[in-house]
């Protein structure tokens, strides 16, 4: 079973994600916030982190992109997709260059989420074996 | 019978005085002999006898007679020689001594005439050799001329004007001096000419060409004069070389015409008569001032001053004029001058003195200019001038200007603001490199600084899009420089707009779009992916029921930000036209509010505490709702851990008047007196990081609402303490009444 980390300060948007990710096979667990997120990731090693870039707090979702990416224990074993409510060009650049593997707009279509994570994960099962 | 009587007479007569008397005396004794003997003698014989001796008697007494005679008058033969003589030796004197009385007497009349005739022949040589010495020194040549128009006379000037020997020429035809003019020539023109003195002599003068000893030809002035007495003469010639008079008169003639044809107005004043009048004008007198030259002849040209004459100005030129003239300056000055017609016109008038040979001055030249356009425009200019100042020195945006050498020659107070310097930087007047070092050294390290040769360089054009950026680190600003350099004069002028605010707001309108659009995105992907997953996947009842509120809700959401955007932007456009304001009570207003407001996952209830007696307000009570309601939303968005929100009201007073006010007071995060200030920009939000839902344009539309009804907003808040704002408005004037 994968684990997935939703990292996101809107409860709503937290419960669309869950729901949408609810009829998969995955561990799905929840932070509210930049900090609370990266803390549990360190504890988690998730496979896969959603996160929201907009975040209230100390950590935005590119910083925590930038220390999961730089994390030796997480780095390369965990895929990282930005949801932004910008989608701007500068913060797909900001995002890519923090390291993120993969980038979701809001308001974005729950089955494009599906498709996203499970190809993520699939490209990450490729490389592990 | 007379004829020969006459004759006879003449034959016997003779010519010398002693024979005449000789032959009367002897006459007279042949008579008395002859008379005694008719008495005496009476016989014949004896008669006969006695002619002989009678004839001898008379012979010898005639001989003795003649010989007497002759001897006594030999001193008149010598004075009649004496006086035959004088014409050559005048001033000789005839020997009186041992004369007879009578001879004596003519002797000394004749002396007596000698001397008078030495005298007068002394006389007329000097005469003579004075006319002889004035001729000679005649500068013109003065011919005689006789009947046949032949040269008799000369002076020592032909020589000189013709090159001719003057005693050579003599005897030869004037037509060799003067060609054309022989004896009928002479005579057609002395015809012509006029009669002098009252006489019957003419004379005449002509202009023509003379000839000089080689050929050359010259412009002479001939004067012929008649002369009736002399012999030899008929006429004197005199002649003069006009050549210089000729060129001089060229001259003058040059001269006038370049007065005529001057563009400018030309004067002569005399200097030596009184009032010092115009003496002359030239046509374009005329053209500037309207006065023919025959109205300004005999006139002071002051009469061009009319009323203007005594203003300070016109005093102050006449001062200058007048003591140039008195000096024998030139000098210039430009005066207010009127035309015949009235009309005023600007004179450059220019006077220069002209000396005789003395040094004293005769008269003055004066040159008049129509400079009217050119003071016109040289006000107009001065004007434009001090309007450009007046702009320069009001413009809120900075100009320094930098004149041909690149020194700075002028900078504008609103620059010296902008820059945060003082004028007195400025005194030195750097060049325009120093200008630009100095002002790159103020500005952010971060942020460098384009340097005039950059830009050049970049955009050598000077720049026809937006100007370059300068971030001034103290005062923090952001300039906006453009640079013009004029085409003529080589002037450079840097210009500065202060584009601080503007970029922040620039700044903060960028951020309010990617606010307002993250803002409009998250209840979006809620309504978009609950709806999808909706359609997609199937659900219980209850959840379905669940996930159609949660839509709704964020729908709702949703829709107050799209208001809240629409509102205020209709109510900056209409500035309060549409708002329906009436007076009407408070409370129900505040009643409805409070029950109204619905803030999503919190059960704060807000505290309303109104005043017994009913209050009168004159408001548009939708708006008033709406401003209320955005403060209490504020309120409750700025406690995110909870705390008691209280509206109440009391009263004050705004813009001197009796006011109402309505307090909002939460006890949240506050802000810092920072964020305080800059809480009614538009689309400023304390809280940056988004965290907390809002379009930043909350209190900019509580601020707008509240100061169309003509009210204002006080805001007083405290960093972690909680903020409270009060809504001030005017009270109606009849509730004042009431009261």
């Amino acid at each position: 079973m994968d684990r997935i980390l939703i990292v996101e300060d809107q409860p709503d948007i937290r419960k669309l994600i869950r729901m949408t990710l609810a009829f998969g096979y995955y561990e799905i667990y929840e932070a509210e916030n930049g900090l609370e997120g990266w803390a549990r990731a360190q504890g988690l090693r998730p496979d896969l982190i959603l996160l929201d870039v907009m975040m209230p707090g100390e950590l935005d979702g590119f910083q925590v992109c930038e220390k999961v990416k730089a994390d030796p224990a997480l780095g390369r074993s965990t895929a990282v997709v930005m949801l932004t409510a910008r989608g701007q060009k500068t913060d797909l650049e900001h995002g890519a260059k923090s390291g993120a593997d993969g980038y979701l707009t809001k308001p974005f279509s729950p089955l494009e989420l599906v498709d996203k994570v499970e190809e993520l994960l699939a490209r990450r099962a490729t490389r592990a074996a | 019978m007379r004829t020969l009587v006459s004759r006879l007479r003449a034959a016997l007569t003779p010519r010398s005085l002693h024979a005449q008397i000789t032959l009367l005396a002897s006459a007279v004794i042949a008579a008395s002999i002859l008379a005694m003997m008719a008495i005496h003698v009476t016989d014949v014989a004896e008669l006969r006898e006695s002619y002989v001796e009678i004839l001898l008697l008379i012979v010898t007494t005639s001989a003795a007679l003649h010989f007497i005679l002759r001897h006594a008058l030999r001193p008149l033969r010598e004075a009649s020689r004496f006086a035959r003589g004088l014409d050559a030796d005048p001033g000789e004197r005839f020997t009186t001594t041992g004369q007879s009385i009578e001879m004596k007497e003519l002797g000394l009349a004749l002396n007596e005439l000698s001397e008078r005739l030495a005298l007068d022949r002394l006389a007329l040589d000097v005469q003579a050799a004075r006319t002889e010495g004035i001729l000679d020194t005649a500068p013109d040549a003065i011919l005689g001329i006789d009947a046949d128009g032949r040269i008799v006379f000369t002076n020592d000037a032909v020589s000189r004007i013709f090159g001719h020997d003057p005693v050579a020429i003599r005897g030869r035809a004037l037509t060799a001096l003067v060609p054309g003019f022989d004896a009928r020539r002479i005579r057609e023109t002395l015809d012509g000419g006029i009669l002098t003195g009252g006489s019957t002599r003419h004379a005449a003068t002509v202009e023509t060409t003379g000839l000089r000893n080689g050929g050359t030809g010259f412009a002479i002035e001939v004067v012929l004069g008649e002369i009736e007495c002399a012999a030899d003469l008929f006429c004197t010639c005199v002649i003069r070389d006009i050549t210089e008079r000729r060129q001089g008169e060229e001259w003058t003639r040059l001269a006038n015409r370049a007065l005529d044809c001057s563009g400018n107005g030309i004067v002569i004043s005399d200097m030596r008569l009184p009032g010092e009048p115009v003496v002359y004008a030239n046509p374009h007198f005329e053209t500037i001032t309207g006065y023919a030259p025959s109205e300004a002849i005999g006139r002071n040209l002051g009469f061009l001053q009319g009323s203007s004459a005594e203003s300070p100005q016109t005093l102050s030129q006449r001062r200058r004029l007048g003591s140039a003239i008195r000096s024998g300056r030139s000098a210039s000055v430009e005066i207010l001058n009127y035309r015949k017609d009235g009309s005023p016109f600007w004179n450059e008038l220019t006077i220069a003195p002209v000396k005789d040979a003395s040094g004293a001055i005769t008269h003055f030249v004066g040159v008049l200019t129509d400079i009217t356009e050119r003071i016109v425009t040289e006000q107009a200019l001065a004007e434009r001038g001090s309007r450009l100042d007046a702009i320069f020195s009001l413009s809120p945006d900075g100009f320094a200007v930098f004149d041909s050498r690149e020194r700075l020659a002028y900078v504008n107070p609103a620059f010296l603001d902008m820059a945060g310097v003082s004028p007195e930087v400025f005194d030195r007047a750097p060049t325009l490199d120093e200008f630009d070092a100095a002002l790159g050294e103020r500005c952010d390290p971060a942020q460098p600084y384009e340097s005039l040769a950059d830009a050049q360089a970049r955009e050598p054009a000077g720049g026809k899009r937006g100007g370059t950026p300068i971030h001034l680190k103290n005062p923090s600003r952001i300039l906006e420089r453009h640079v013009r350099r004029t085409r003529e004069g080589g002037t450079t002028i840097l210009y500065f707009r202060d584009v601080t605010r503007e970029t922040e707001v620039d700044r903060m309108k960028s951020e309010f779009l990617s606010t307002a659009a993250h803002e409009l995105r998250t209840p979006m992907a809620s309504i978009f992916g609950f709806s999808e997953l909706l359609l997609r996947r199937p659900y219980d009842e209850k959840t379905r029921r669940d996930l159609h509120e949660t839509i709704h809700r964020q729908a709702g959401l949703l829709v107050n930000l799209l208001n809240e955007l629409l509102d205020l932007s209709r109510i900056e456009a209409r500035a309060g036209k549409d708002f329906r304001i009436r007076v009407q009570p408070l409370a129900p207003i505040l009643r409805d509010t409070v029950a109204a407001l619905l803030v999503p996952n919190d059960l704060r209830t807000v505290e309303l505490s109104l005043p017994e007696a009913e209050l009168l307000v004159r408001v548009d009570a939708d708006k008033l709702r709406q401003a209320v309601t955005n403060l209490l939303s504020n309120a409750y968005k700025y406690s995110p851990r909870g705390g008691a929100i209280a509206i109440d009201t009391l009263p004050g007073e705004h813009d001197g008047r009796p006011a109402i006010g309505i307090r909002v007071t939460d006890r949240g995060m506050g802000m810092t007196p920072e964020q305080a200030g800059r809480a009614f920009e538009r689309f400023y939000r304390a809280d940056a990081s988004g965290n907390i839902p809002g379009t930043g344009l909350g209190l900019c539309l509580v601020k707008e609402i509240v100061e169309i009804q003509g009210g204002r907003v006080d805001l007083q808040t405290q960093a972690g303490r909680g903020t409270q704002v009060t809504l001030w408005l005017p009270l109606p004037v009849h509730e004042l009444a009431a009261a």
